[in-house]
């Protein structure tokens, strides 16, 4: 089976981090990213893979983005 | 929008709801609609207002919503400064010869493997360096009643020495003489001992005897009937998981109100005897989950009388009470020499039980001092570097990483390494489904599941639950 997931509207440093967190839980899966495409080949159920994508593509994109914030909340503890 | 975010996670609980929570274990369940919006923000003024009311949001630092959040977090990481609990071992030498026995022990008649004079002065000059009069000792072994005399010098001196002491003893229960007793008889002693089933369980996987066996449940009546059940708990450990039920009804006909529900674990001794307690993960849970469900049903099937699982409590308590630290097995940070120590029948001192087993079969030297020569500060230092998760990339992507805790000693020793990715573990697979089931089972919302939920956070077991307003849609 092979599926892409498309994210035209995130920047490519979220999308390169969900990619090596993709690739680095779930090494069973054949991955590439290219032109913010995912293309992910290999035997799986297709919404788990659409939902981890989801789920690791907008979890990244909340890391980096509260960045700052996380270290200034651990600098004022 | 004036508002920043916190940083967050979230997660799939069901086909339609995720749970999203926060760095301080804010947390609410929404839909797919409702949570794409947040990550693009997108929200409307009512969205604003509710995760304004959940802890998400902040106009700048210092503000309230910031110091509420910061609160939260401190009270959900903050060890205690002192150490209050030591687990001692007077003597690895024990009378019977458990098949998993997950604590290194030696046989009754060995020489060389008991505190003498000199351990327990040392003893009592480290507790009065590094406690305050504040302290919890437990009694572990080997079979601690085999050194009676040893628990009764370690208690007076905490009473001559004016320590405001709790003392559990974990003990088989097959040596009660007038000795014993009169110890029992005090109010700040609890007994604490292991009921794998019913007799024919019992006599299997521990006592080996007919005789031995009938003698452990003659006693565990004789000091319940006595003392009262709040004098002694028990817990068993499960090889046969078709016995997990049977075992459920067996510790209710005792009069048990609480059970922790827990596989043979792969440590000490059962590394080598029940290596297949190394990859129960998957099975297991699907054993548990079956029987959290009879329990609760057995409870909603009640007016009182009511039981309690030990795991299911605990990893409940850190979603909805922060502060719930105690417990070493589900915590972050989990550092040693903070507030426990378990100090061995030589004196040397390891961060945990687990961590005293696989030092002793070799695997790995967790020492961390000894109670003559003092700390190893070096080696707690490097030991607690990896003992937090905050700085885990597994973790900090993790939507129960508010709750959940670390346990590297697990890993090591199951895996003979600590670097392997956190969702690759057993601790990871097991606390994930724990973490899932609860709130699958808050938003189930069937009564059955209330009434426990609650039951377990307050001890009222009623289907008017202590939270609400955590489902946004």
């Amino acid at each position: 089976m092979s599926v892409k997931y498309k994210f035209d509207n995130e920047s490519n440093e979220v999308l390169e981090r969900a990619f090596q967190r993709l690739n680095y839980n779930n090494s069973s899966l054949n991955i590439t990213l290219s032109n913010k495409e995912f293309t992910i080949d290999g035997d799986f159920n297709e919404n788990q893979v659409k939902e981890e994508v989801y789920k690791t593509v907008y979890n990244e994109k909340i890391y980096l983005e509260t960045l700052d914030i996380r270290k200034k909340i651990f600098s004022d503890l | 929008m004036t508002y920043n975010y916190f940083p967050y996670n979230f997660r799939k609980i069901d086909h339609q709801y995720f749970l999203v929570s926060n760095i301080s274990g804010n947390f609410f369940l929404c839909k797919k609609e409702t949570l794409d919006k947040i990550i693009h923000k997108k929200i409307d003024n009512n969205l604003e207002k509710y995760l304004l009311q959940k802890g998400f949001l902040f106009k700048e630092q210092g503000d309230f919503n910031w110091n509420n959040n910061k609160f939260k977090l401190v009270k959900r990481k903050m060890l205690p400064e002192k150490i209050g609990y030591y687990m001692i071992v007077p003597t690895l030498r024990c009378n019977i010869n458990c098949s998993y026995c997950q604590v290194s022990r030696v046989d009754q008649s060995t020489n060389g493997y008991d505190w003498d004079d000199n351990t327990l002065d040392h003893f009592f000059k480290f507790v009065s360096k590094y406690s305050d009069k504040n302290i919890k000792i437990e009694f572990q072994g080997g079979e601690p009643t085999l050194r009676v005399d040893i628990i009764k010098k370690v208690i007076q001196w905490a009473d001559k020495n004016k320590y405001k002491a709790e003392f559990a003893i974990c003990t088989n229960l097959l040596n009660i003489n007038q000795e014993f007793e009169e110890i029992i008889a005090r109010d700040d002693v609890h007994l604490s001992t292991s009921i794998d089933g019913s007799y024919e369980i019992q006599k299997n996987q521990r006592t080996k005897s007919d005789d031995l066996a009938k003698n452990f449940f003659k006693n565990f009546e004789y000091v319940s009937n006595k003392y009262g059940l709040d004098k002694i708990s028990a817990l068993p450990t499960f090889y046969d998981f078709d016995q997990v039920v049977p075992t459920i009804d067996f510790y209710e006909s005792l009069g048990l109100k609480t059970i922790y529900l827990r596989p043979v674990n792969f440590q000490g001794f059962a590394r080598k005897k029940h290596p297949i307690s190394k990859n129960l993960t998957e099975e297991w849970g699907k054993i548990y989950n079956k029987a959290l469900d009879y329990i609760f049903q057995k409870n909603y099937n009640k007016k009182n009388n009511f039981m309690m699982e030990f795991s299911f409590l605990t990893n409940l308590r850190r979603i909805f009470q922060p502060g719930s630290n105690g417990h070493v097995d589900l915590r972050n940070p989990n550092f040693a020499s903070r507030d426990n120590f378990i100090v061995d029948y030589n004196g040397v001192l390891f961060p945990s039980d687990e961590a005293r087993m696989i030092s002793r079969i070799g695997l790995v030297d967790l020492s961390l001092g000894n109670i003559f020569d003092g700390l190893d500060s070096e080696k707690i230092s490097n030991y607690n570097w990896n003992q937090i998760s905050d700085v885990n990339s597994d973790c900090i992507h993790c939507s129960y990483q508010p709750y959940c805790g670390i346990d590297t000693v697990d890993d090591l020793s199951r895996y003979n390494r600590i670097d392997l990715p956190k969702i690759k573990t057993n601790f990871c697979q097991n606390n994930l489904r724990k973490f899932d089931d609860i709130f699958s089972r808050i938003l189930s919302n069937k009564p059955e599941n209330i009434l426990n939920i609650t039951g377990h956070l307050t001890g009222i077991f009623s289907t008017i639950p202590p939270f609400s307003d955590i489902i946004y849609d």
